[in-house]
This record gives C-alpha cells, structure tokens and sequence, in this order.
C-alpha cells in the first residue's frame, strides 16, 4: 500500500506542472513529505525484521499473557479474564514458610520459593560459567597466537552434539556406576560409591555450568581480543604487576563481554527444565518443571502461563537492575 | 663517535636486537647526558622504537647492555624502571577519567589520596587541563590527549622519558604549538627526554642532541646545528634537509686544505674533512640556500657559475629553483627568499650562481 502511493506521488509530482498545476492537493503534498522522510524509509526496511518479531515472539507472549489471565474449569479453559491465577500464586498466609532462611508468608509458597531457588541456582552456574570462560577467552586472546580458528572450532565442539546428550552424559560420569565413581572405587579411595554426586541442585549447576560455557567464551574472548594492546603496555609502564594490569585494565575493559555472558548464560538456566529432570532428582527441582508440569499432568495450563509471566518479570526486572549497575560505571566510555 | 660524557643518565653498551636474521638494532653504543633532550631520528624500519622499547623495558637486548642512572636494566622489567613512555597513540585508558588517568601510575605508590589528589591537579595545571580532569578521553582532541598522555607519564617523576613518535597523528599547525610545549615542559621539569621520530623538524627544533639512525645504527650523533651544517656523511647530508651533491677528484692533499676537481664547478680548494687521498673519488655537498643566484650578469664572474634556470617550485616564502650547469648531470638546487620583487616564471632565463667556499662540504662517504 505504501509502495502504490509512492508511485502514485511520483506519477502526480511527475505531471504536475504540466496537467494539475494548483490542484495538487494537500494529499499529495502529505505523500512527497512521507516519502522523503529517513525515519519513515528506515521503518520500511525495517519491515521483515518487525513481521518475523512480531509473528514468532510477541504474538506467543501476547497469547501467554492472555492465558495467564484464564482459568481452568477440568477439561476446558475458561477465557473470562480473572485474577485466579495470580491469587494462588500471591495468596497470603499468617504463617511463615522459611526456605533458606527467607520468610515466606504464602498460601501455596512453592511457586515463588521454586523461583527464588532456580535464580540462586542459576546465579552459581552463572558465576561457575564466568570463572571457568575466562580464563579460556584470555588464552584464546592472549596466548594463542596462530590457528585462533581452530581453537574457536575445538571449543564450540561440544555443541555439536544435542543439548539432552550432554546432558545425559553428566549422568554418566556422575552416577552410581559412573566414571568418577568406579574410578575412584577401582582406585581403592572409597569403599561404595558415593551417592551424593547426582541428583541434587550440585549436580544441576555443574551440567548448566558445563552445557554453557561456550555462550560465555565466545563473548569475553571478542572483548579481550578488541582490547588495544598499548594499554596493558602503558600499565605496565605505570608501574603495574601482572595482577594489578588484570584488575585494573584488563577486568574492566572486558566487562562488557562479562556482562553479555552472564546475560546469555542466567536468562535461559534460570527457565531450564531438562537439565533439573534429567540430574536435579527430587531436591535439584526448578521453576521450569512447575511450569512444565502445570502445563502436562497438572493440567493447568492458566496457572502454568501465569508462573512462567511472573518468572519472566521478576527475571526481566534482575537484568535490567543490572544492565542498569554495570552501564552506569561503564555506558560512559567509547 | 662514542661521547664521553660526565654523567651519563643512560648508558648503551654494544646493545643489539635481533628478529631472526634481521638485525633490528645493531651494535649500538651511545651515552645520553642527564637533562638532555635526545631524539632518535631517522626513516621507519631504522631500529629507532627498538632502541626506545628496550629503554622502556618492552624488548630486550639480543646482546649488550642498557644502563640507566648506572644502573644495569638487565632483567629490570618495564614496571620497576625508572622510565615513563608517551606511547604513539597515546594508550589513554578509555574507561578511566582523564584525572584517573593521569593519576594512574601514582596509585602504585605509597601516597596518601591527597598528595596524589594534589600531584594530578599540579599536573593538570602543568598541561593547562585542569577544566577538562573529569572528561573522558573519548571526549578530548589529539592536542589533548597527547598532552594527558605526556602528564600522565610525568607525575611519575621518571628519570627518562620516552616519546614514541607523540606527535605524529596530529597535523601541522598542531605539532608547532605541541613542540614548543614539550620544549617548555622539559626545560621546566629537566627530565632526560628520548624523543624518536621521523620527522627532521620535529628533530632539529627539539633535540640538544640527535642521533640519525639507519639499519640499525646511528649514523651520526651530534647537536641540531653541526648535524645540518657539517653532515659527516652523505647519507646523513641526504637524510637532513636538502642537499646538492658533486662528484670529485681529489688533486692534491696540502694543510690549507683539499685541492679537488668539481664536476660542474671546475677546481677548487676545500677544507680537509676526514682522510683523503690524492686521485681518489669524493664528494662535495651543498645546501641549496647557500648559494646567492644573480639574475642580472655580475660585474665579477670569477668563481661564479654560469646556469640555465630550468625548474622552478614556489613555496610560499622561498623559491627553489633548478639550474642546469655545464659538465653537472643534475640541476643544481638554488633556493631564494622571495623578498626581491620581479620573480618568477623565469624558465630558460640565464643565472649566475655564487657561493662561499665554505660551504662545501667534503665528504668521503
């Protein structure tokens, strides 16, 4: 529609001295000024790109939105709007329910005791990921001097194979009769196997820490590799050890890759779901399997929808806290 | 042409750096007096930023040895020396306040936060900054930046300062200004400066002394003026300025000086300079702005030269000229004032061309 009148502007602009003269209406004065905006030509690049966000991410959240908002009657769902949802999950209560200390006055406390233990659990994985990353970035930036694609090749191998086989390969080496336990029964160090290595939240954030690290390499490693080596001469030249160069020009000119892993790696761990089924046993449960399991055998899919907008927001509302912590020291620079 | 100095603020002993089979520096020795401004001059891939670095810590010698204050660097790494560098392209860092930066090596110290406080601000004041100390450096001009570069490596009350080419990405009218100012600063705080770059003005305004560096060598050491009027050899005499080279003979050898026979200036007496040896090939150097061009026949032409003009380049304030000669393959270089009314387009016009004798030069190199 746009493109037609575009061309109907330039057909009246085209002949308008000869045939129209005066009648050239304020339409098509209207039209000439919307065709020669830049914003107006930006959007209309932009078209695709706002058709495919709009058809495969806002339409799904639009419609979780609106399902968190109905209620089920047995087998159907009822579209009334109403707040049933929210009131299970916010109900209060008199008395306290304490998970890790923290007080919870609710009626039915699993839902936001379930959220606050996937963000911690999530939190550690995050911080694992990061620890384990860095160094590896900074030897991909630093000390590797040829070949640097290959390496990139070798550390992204792993994710050539599926997400659930690396994960069920944790259970391999984690389990009863796993690696590292026969390994250290043959070895003679213990007489049983230990049965404390799979099946709980610790086992859950060494596969996420694991299954991520290569969203939180590539990251660091580009924010290091952009670092101009002057710098850490002129460090030097201060006055600076090895250490202080790290801490005080290294650290701070890759955080902004740091920051861009902890994103990619604690927005989806947080909602993850087949890793606590698959290692998390009983105590490694997370937000995620309420949401799969209201969606499944608890057959209700409104209160699934309204947990998943709760976790989502209370997500949204942590990064952006922090996106807001860490460009406030560093949205300064460039 | 090694100087012995009294007190030599930096000492280079046989000091050579090799990259494979490429002798990056090669067998350098030279001293550099305390207070001294020095530069290190000559064309890129000379070995002048390898001497620089190894001075500063950044690269070690293949052989030989660097001392500062009589002190042997041997091992010494680039943060315990007592040097500061102004790096080329300033390595300010991005994430840190100008006064951060400039406070920078301070923190290192034993200081209380008010005397570093203090010393940033003395140093800011010194640079003529201060309004700008919580700007970032994103925010400053080149002049700027390469000015918090040069505060940020003095606070820290270096003995030697190293400048790595710190005026090369700013443009003419700039680098003036600049260099007047580095002049200033290091005259007001008398710390030793080891200036390398490749610009010849930059080099001559600057330095007490210049050494001019080629593959790896410095081919002569000397103050601004003796390196300009008495270049030792032609590849110093090319690499400075504007010179006209002549072939020639020697004739005889006698103490009044070195009879020659001059291609296109026919024969004459020069000033002994180095050894020569009766019948053996020379040259003989002169600076075109010594040479008096007539345009009018003189009323003596003894000695003078008869020539064609047959270039001429306008430069603003001066004029140069190229003037044929018989029995001289290339014209001779003639540059004038343009304080004369009445010059220019003065192709194919006759001139006679007179000049000191002084001002050739002997070389045997």
């Amino acid at each position: 529609m746009l493109i037609g009148e575009e061309l109907t502007s330039i057909y009246v602009e085209g002949n308008a001295d000869r045939y129209v003269g005066e009648a050239r209406g304020s339409r098509s004065r209207w039209v000439s000024r919307f065709r020669n905006s830049e914003s107006v030509r930006g959007y209309l690049l932009l078209v695709p790109a706002l058709l495919v966000v709009g058809a495969l991410l806002l339409s799904p959240l639009a419609a979780l939105v609106a399902l968190s908002f109905a209620s089920q009657s047995y087998f159907d769902i009822d579209y009334t709007p109403t707040l049933t949802n929210y009131r299970t999950i916010f109900a209060p209560a008199a008395e306290p329910v304490y998970f890790l200390g923290i007080p919870f006055y609710l009626e039915s406390p699993i839902f936001m005791v379930l959220l606050v233990k996937s963000i911690l659990m999530s939190l550690v994985s995050t911080a694992a990921v990061i620890l384990l990353a860095y160094p590896m970035a900074y030897f991909l930036a630093f000390q590797v001097k040829r070949g640097k694609v290959i390496w990139i090749i070798l550390i992204t191998l792993p994710f050539w194979t599926s997400y659930l086989l690396r994960v069920f390969s944790w259970k391999i080496i984690l389990g009863f009769n796993g690696v590292v336990n026969s390994g250290l029964v043959d070895l003679g160090i213990i007489a049983q196997p230990l049965d404390f290595l799979l099946y709980n939240p610790t086992a859950v954030v060494i596969t996420l820490a694991h299954a991520w690290a290569a969203f939180a390499i590539l990251p660091i490693y580009v924010s290091l590799e952009k670092i101009d080596r002057s710098l850490f001469e002129a460090s030097v030249d201060l006055g600076d050890s090895w250490l202080k160069r790290f801490l005080r020009v290294t650290l701070p000119l890759s955080w902004p890759g740091v920051a861009a892993a902890a994103m990619l790696v604690f927005i989806p761990t947080v909602g993850d779901y087949v890793t606590p089924t698959l290692v998390g046993g009983r105590e490694g449960i997370m937000i995620g399997n309420i949401v799969q399991s209201q969606f499944g055998k608890a057959n209700n899919a409104p209160l699934g929808a309204a947990v998943s907008i709760v976790s989502m927001t209370v997500v949204a509302i942590g990064v952006l806290f922090f996106l807001w912590i860490s460009g406030r020291r560093h949205g300064t620079e460039r | 042409m090694v100087l012995e100095l009294e007190r030599p603020m930096i000492s280079l002993r046989h000091v050579s750096r090799h990259y494979g089979p490429i002798r990056a520096v090669d067998d350098v020795t030279l001293d550099i007096a305390a207070g001294e401004f020095f530069s290190l001059l000559g064309p890129s891939g000379c070995g002048k930023t390898t001497l620089l670095r190894m001075l500063g810590g950044f690269d070690a010698p293949t052989f030989g040895e660097v001392f500062i204050d009589g002190k042997s660097m041997a091992g010494v790494p680039a943060n315990r020396r007592p040097t500061n560098m102004v790096f080329q392209n300033y390595a300010l860092f991005p994430h840190l306040s100008i006064r951060e930066n400039v406070g920078y090596g301070l923190l290192n110290r034993k200081m209380t936060k008010a005397a570093v406080a203090d010393r940033v601000a003395q140093a800011l004041e010194m640079i003529r900054l201060g309004h700008l100390a919580d700007r970032w450096p994103h925010q400053l001009s080149g002049g700027q930046r390469q000015r918090v570069a040069l505060a940020r490596a003095l606070v820290c009350e270096p003995k030697v300062l190293l400048l790595d080419e710190p005026l090369g990405a700013l443009d003419k009218k700039l680098r003036a200004e600049m260099q007047s100012e580095l002049r200033r600063i290091q005259r007001a705080v008398g710390i030793t400066f080891v200036l390398v770059t490749h610009d010849q003005e930059e080099a001559l305004t600057l330095s007490d002394r210049i050494a001019i560096m080629s593959a790896g060598r410095p081919l002569q050491i000397g103050d601004p003026r003796s390196l300009y009027e008495a270049p030792e050899n032609r590849a110093v005499a090319e690499f400075i300025g504007e010179m006209n080279f002549f072939r020639a003979e020697v004739q005889a050898v006698r103490p009044e000086g070195t009879s020659v026979r001059v291609d296109g200036l026919g024969d004459l007496t020069v000033a002994t300079r180095g050894t020569v040896a009766a019948g053996s090939a020379v040259t003989l150097a002169m600076r075109p702005e010594k040479i008096v061009l007539s345009w009018e026949r003189p009323p003596h032409t003894d000695g003078m030269i008869e020539g064609r003009v047959v270039s001429e380049t306008y430069l603003g304030d001066r004029c140069q000229y190229g003037v044929a000669v018989a029995n001289h393959a290339a014209p001779i270089r003639v540059v004038t004032q343009n304080n004369m009314p009445g010059a220019g387009r003065q192709q194919d016009r006759p001139v006679w061309l007179d000049y000191p004798r002084e001002a050739l030069l002997l070389l045997t190199m």
